[in-house]
């Protein structure tokens, strides 16, 4: 089980939350999202414990949370994170709970990122349809609240949370 | 107060100190807020009072979207502090730029006071 905590704008499109949600099961726990309004909409998640983001696309809405572990599956294999860890993380995430978001840090991480996808396309360096490149793109990007010892990207972290869970790795 | 005159003058007058003037030569400035479109938040309006103190914070927060932007021009002073006027995505949009504002401070007095920002504008939201 794991749970995603959504924006009022990504709960007033996918569904109702729940006041008091149970801990997810995952190794990487809660996961943010946010609406971005780009056409077509798309689905911001990003990781609680290691900032890694994934775009998705939103439509349809109400099963973008279903979707949502394929998804995240996707963008670690691209990141070169450990098939079995991926796995792993599939496994627990068989059901999912909404909840309202808890973290001001990573609602202004999910804000930055939403600046620094649109700023790559805008520049047109990024193809806005190529939802895993950005995701993979920002995930490389230094972000403020992650140290020295993570390379300041959520990468870094990523790649500890894995090393921690699979020593042999 | 605020008048706008039909020549674009805008004449003001303050009700607290009785202060007044015109301004003149705006349109087309930086400060021209009056083409920006906010109408992609939706949401219900909200009106929020906020602390003057709280107010110069969120003024001071160096990216924000149009929907943002307008929300802190709009912004009306009274005797018990500042009128927010905007729709709740607007409102939900601010706080999370106040947050990234947050996460990229170096000085933590000001960071803890961003923090404190945020808690107070969620605190507000909820309220409403």
């Amino acid at each position: 089980m794991f749970t995603v905590r959504g924006t009022k704008k990504f709960l007033d499109r996918v569904g109702r939350p729940m006041t008091e949600p149970p801990t997810s099961s995952t190794v990487l726990g809660d996961w943010y999202a946010n609406v971005l309004f780009w056409r077509p909409q798309v689905a911001l998640f990003v990781n609680a414990a290691t900032f890694v983001p994934v775009l998705m696309p939103l439509a349809p809405a109400t099963g973008v949370v279903s979707r949502f572990p394929a998804g995240m599956a996707e963008v670690l294999g691209v990141l070169g994170v450990d098939p079995r860890f991926v796995e792993a993380e599939m496994t627990e995430m068989k059901s999912v709970v909404l909840a309202k978001t808890a973290s001001r840090q990573v609602l202004g991480v999910m804000n930055e990122f939403t600046f620094m996808a649109e700023h790559t396309i805008g520049a047109g360096r990024s193809d806005p349809t190529d939802l895993v490149g950005l995701s993979v793109w920002l995930a490389n990007t230094i972000v403020g609240p992650i140290s020295k010892d993570d390379g300041y990207t959520p990468l870094g972290v990523l790649r500890r949370a894995v090393a921690t869970t699979l020593p042999d790795h | 107060m605020i008048f706008r005159r039909t020549n674009g003058e805008i004449a003001w007058s303050c009700d607290a100190c009785g202060d007044e003037g015109v301004i003149t030569g705006w349109e087309g400035s930086p400060t021209d807020l009056s083409s920006v479109d906010d109408s992609y938040a939706d949401g219900a309006e909200l009106v929020l009072l906020v602390a003057r103190e709280l107010y110069e914070l969120i003024r001071g927060v160096l990216l924000l979207d149009d929907a943002c932007e307008l929300l802190v021009a709009r912004a009306e002073g009274t005797a018990s502090g500042v009128v927010l006027t905007g729709s709740t995505v607007a409102f939900e949009e601010l706080v999370e730029y106040v947050a990234s504002e947050a996460n990229a401070e170096t000085n933590r007095q000001r960071m803890r006071s961003l923090d404190e920002a945020c808690t107070a504008l969620e605190a507000a939201l909820i309220e409403e």
